[in-house]
C-alpha cells in the first residue's frame, strides 16, 4: 500500500470537472478527511456543492497553505491578493469553504468579507447581499430612530 | 444529513460497474463524523448564484460573519458598521442584537441605547465635553480628548443646551445637537436647577419600568410584541439629585457635593450586584395621535445579575455618590486630586465621584475607593468626563454639566 503522503484524490465539481490533489493537501477540507478516514475509495469524490471555479481557487488555497515552505509573511501576501475577488465570489467561497469544512479558508474569506463590510452603508449591505428589506416603513422607521448613529 | 450518504448513493449507482468493489459499502460502519461545519442541504445540486439566495445564508455562519466584524471594530467612527448589521432586516438585527453585549460586558459603545447603560466595571469610558458659550450648548464626544483635525470626525454621543429661566436654570439633553425639542424622539431628559444653583435634578425621559429580568433574551424580542402596556406621557422620571454644599471652610476649601442616584441601587455595587440597564428605547409615540398606548415593543429593563429582583419596588436603598475630598498640598498652596493625567487645568468644577458607603452594607474594597465618575478642565471649553460602572453615560453628563452652573453661593 502507497504511503499517504504520495497518495492522490480527484475531486470532481458540480460541473463534472475533475482535479487531482495530493490526499495530504486535500484533507485540510475536514469533509474530505472524514471520507478518507473512513475508507472512502470511490475513483472520485463528488462535491455537489462546488463548481469548478470555486474548486480550482480551494485547491490553489489548500496547496499554498500545505506548502511547508511557505512562511507566515508569504501565506499572508498570498491572502490578500487571493481574496481580492468580486464580493459574489467571496461569498461563494465562503459557503464552499463551510461545505467542505475547512477552517484556514474560512477564516481568511469571512475576515476579507468583514473588512469590506466596514466601508459600506446599510442600503449597500442589503445590495451586496442581495437582502430583501423586510420591515415595514413603520418598522424602518422605528428602527433608523433606535440606529440613528448608522444614518447620521 | 451527511455528506457519507451522498457518497453511498453514488456508490449504489455505480454497482457492479467500474472499479468499486462491494466490499466498500456492506457492513461498513460508516461513521457519522462527516457532519459539516455548518450542515446546508448536501443533497441539492449546486445552483447559480440566485437574487436572494444570500438572504438564506445559514445563521450560524452569518453569525460568524457578523461576529468578526464586531470583533474588529472597538472604536468610532468603523463601530458604526456594527448599526448598519443591526439596520439591515429583522434576521441581521437579531443576530447583531445577539452579539453585541451591553456596555458592562464588552466595554464598547454600539448603539444609541448604550449610552443610558451602566459603564464597564474595570476600566472607564473616557469622553470630553466641548462647551459653546455662543449657543449655551455643551456636546459630549467620545474620545480621550479632541483629535487635531475638524470636531466633525470627533464621536458626538449627547448635547446639551442651557436654558435660563426665571427661577431656575435647565439643560436640555439630546442626542442630537440641533434639535432639543422635548417631543423629538432624541430628547432623552434634563437637569434643572434650583434658584440657588445649589441643588439640582436629573430628569430621565425614559421611565423605569418593572419588566421582568431579562438575560439573553435579544433574540426573543419581536417588533410585533404582543403585548400593549400604556405609556406615560412624556414622562419625566427623576433619575437622580446632586447637591452642592459650602465647604466649612467657606470660599476656600472645594465644596462638598453629593449625588443621591434613584435609579441606581446601592447593590450595584455590592457582590454580585447589578445594574438596571435598558436594551431599548420606548417605542416612538405617534405624535398625530392623542392615545398613549405605544404600539410594539415596550422599553426593556434587564438586570445583568440574575439574582437581582426584577421587581422595582423591591430597589432598595440609591445609590449616593460624593466627591472624593483633595489633598492640601502645603508646598503648591492649592488642593490636589489625582485624575491620572486626565485633568490638567486647576478649576474649582473638576471633581471625582467615589461612592459613599456606610460600613454595614459590604461593599468590596475594590468598589470602595473606585472613581466612579471624573470630570474636569483639560482647556478653554474643553472638559474630559470619565465614568464607569453603575452609572451610565447619560447620567454621567447630567451629573457633570451641574458644576457648569456654579452660582458665588456654591464656590
Amino acid at each position: 500500500m502507497s504511503s499517504p503522503e504520495e497518495k492522490t484524490l480527484i475531486l470532481k465539481s458540480s460541473d463534472n470537472e475533475e482535479f487531482l490533489v495530493k490526499e495530504s493537501v486535500a484533507v485540510q477540507c475536514i469533509t474530505i478527511k472524514n471520507l478518507v478516514e473512513d475508507g472512502c475509495d470511490l475513483d472520485a469524490i463528488p462535491l455537489l456543492n462546488v463548481d469548478s471555479k470555486n474548486l480550482a481557487w480551494i485547491i490553489e488555497f489548500m496547496e499554498k497553505y500545505a506548502d511547508s515552505t511557505s512562511t507566515d509573511a508569504e501565506k499572508k501576501d498570498f491572502d490578500t491578493e487571493f481574496v481580492k475577488k468580486p464580493f459574489n465570489d467571496v461569498l461563494g467561497l465562503i459557503l464552499a469553504a463551510n461545505y467542505l469544512n475547512f477552517p484556514a479558508l474560512m477564516d481568511v474569506m469571512c475576515d476579507a468579507c468583514a473588512n469590506e463590510m466596514k466601508l459600506w452603508s446599510v442600503e449597500q449591505v442589503r445590495e451586496k447581499f442581495h437582502i430583501q428589506n423586510d420591515y415595514t416603513e413603520e418598522e424602518e422607521k422605528a428602527v433608523r430612530a433606535e440606529n440613528f448613529w448608522a444614518f447620521e | 444529513m451527511s455528506f457519507k450518504n451522498i457518497v453511498r448513493e453514488m456508490k449504489e449507482m455505480k454497482d457492479g460497474v467500474g472499479s468499486i468493489s462491494r466490499r466498500g459499502v456492506e457492513g461498513k460502519h460508516w461513521r457519522s463524523r462527516a457532519r459539516s461545519h455548518i450542515a446546508p442541504d448536501l443533497a441539492a445540486p449546486s445552483q447559480p448564484i440566485e437574487q436572494g439566495q444570500w438572504a438564506n445564508l445559514p445563521p450560524e455562519l452569518l453569525l460568524d460573519v457578523i461576529r468578526r466584524v464586531e470583533e474588529s471594530v472597538t472604536s468610532w467612527p468603523a463601530r458604526t458598521v456594527v448599526v448598519f448589521c443591526a439596520s439591515v432586516c429583522k434576521s441581521w438585527r437579531d443576530i447583531t442584537k445577539e452579539i453585541v453585549k451591553p456596555l458592562e460586558e464588552c466595554g464598547r459603545l454600539t448603539f444609541p441605547i448604550s449610552l443610558k447603560q451602566p459603564g464597564p466595571r474595570d476600566a472607564p469610558i473616557q469622553c470630553f465635553i466641548k462647551r459653546d458659550r455662543t449657543t449655551s450648548t455643551y456636546c459630549l464626544y467620545f474620545g480621550l480628548t479632541p483629535l487635531a483635525a475638524e470636531d466633525q470626525s470627533d464621536k458626538l454621543l449627547l448635547a446639551a443646551k442651557k436654558i435660563r429661566r426665571a427661577t431656575s436654570t435647565e439643560f436640555v439633553i439630546s442626542l442630537v445637537r440641533d434639535d432639543f425639542s422635548r417631543a423629538s424622539n432624541t430628547y432623552l431628559g434634563k437637569l434643572r436647577s434650583n434658584f440657588l444653583g445649589t441643588k439640582f435634578t436629573v430628569y430621565d425621559s425614559q421611565p423605569p419600568n418593572d419588566a421582568a429580568v431579562q438575560h439573553n433574551s435579544f433574540l426573543s424580542r419581536r417588533f410585533h410584541s404582543k403585548r400593549v402596556s400604556p405609556r406615560l406621557p412624556a414622562y419625566n422620571n427623576s433619575a437622580a439629585t446632586v447637591s452642592y454644599e459650602l465647604n466649612v471652610l467657606r470660599t476656600r476649601g472645594p465644596r462638598r457635593m453629593q449625588c443621591i442616584m434613584h435609579s441606581v441601587p446601592v447593590s450595584s455595587i455590592q457582590e454580585g450586584g447589578a445594574a438596571p440597564t435598558p436594551t431599548s428605547f420606548p417605542q416612538i409615540i405617534e405624535k398625530s395621535s392623542p392615545r398613549l398606548v405605544s404600539k410594539g415593543k415596550e422599553p426593556e429593563t434587564y438586570f445583568s445579575s440574575p439574582n437581582l429582583s426584577p421587581n422595582l419596588s423591591s430597589f432598595g436603598e440609591p445609590l449616593v455618590l460624593r466627591n472624593k475630598a483633595p489633598r492640601w498640598h502645603e508646598q503648591l498652596q492649592c488642593w490636589c486630586l489625582n485624575f491620572k493625567g486626565r485633568v490638567t487645568v486647576a478649576s474649582v468644577k473638576n471633581f471625582q465621584l467615589v461612592a459613599a458607603f456606610d460600613p454595614s452594607l459590604n461593599i468590596p474594597a475594590a468598589e470602595q475607593e473606585k472613581v466612579i465618575l471624573q470630570f474636569g478642565k483639560i482647556g478653554k471649553d474643553i472638559f474630559t468626563m470619565d465614568y464607569c460602572y453603575p452609572i451610565s453615560a447619560f447620567q454621567a453628563f447630567a451629573i457633570s454639566l451641574s458644576s457648569f452652573d456654579t452660582k458665588p453661593a456654591c464656590e
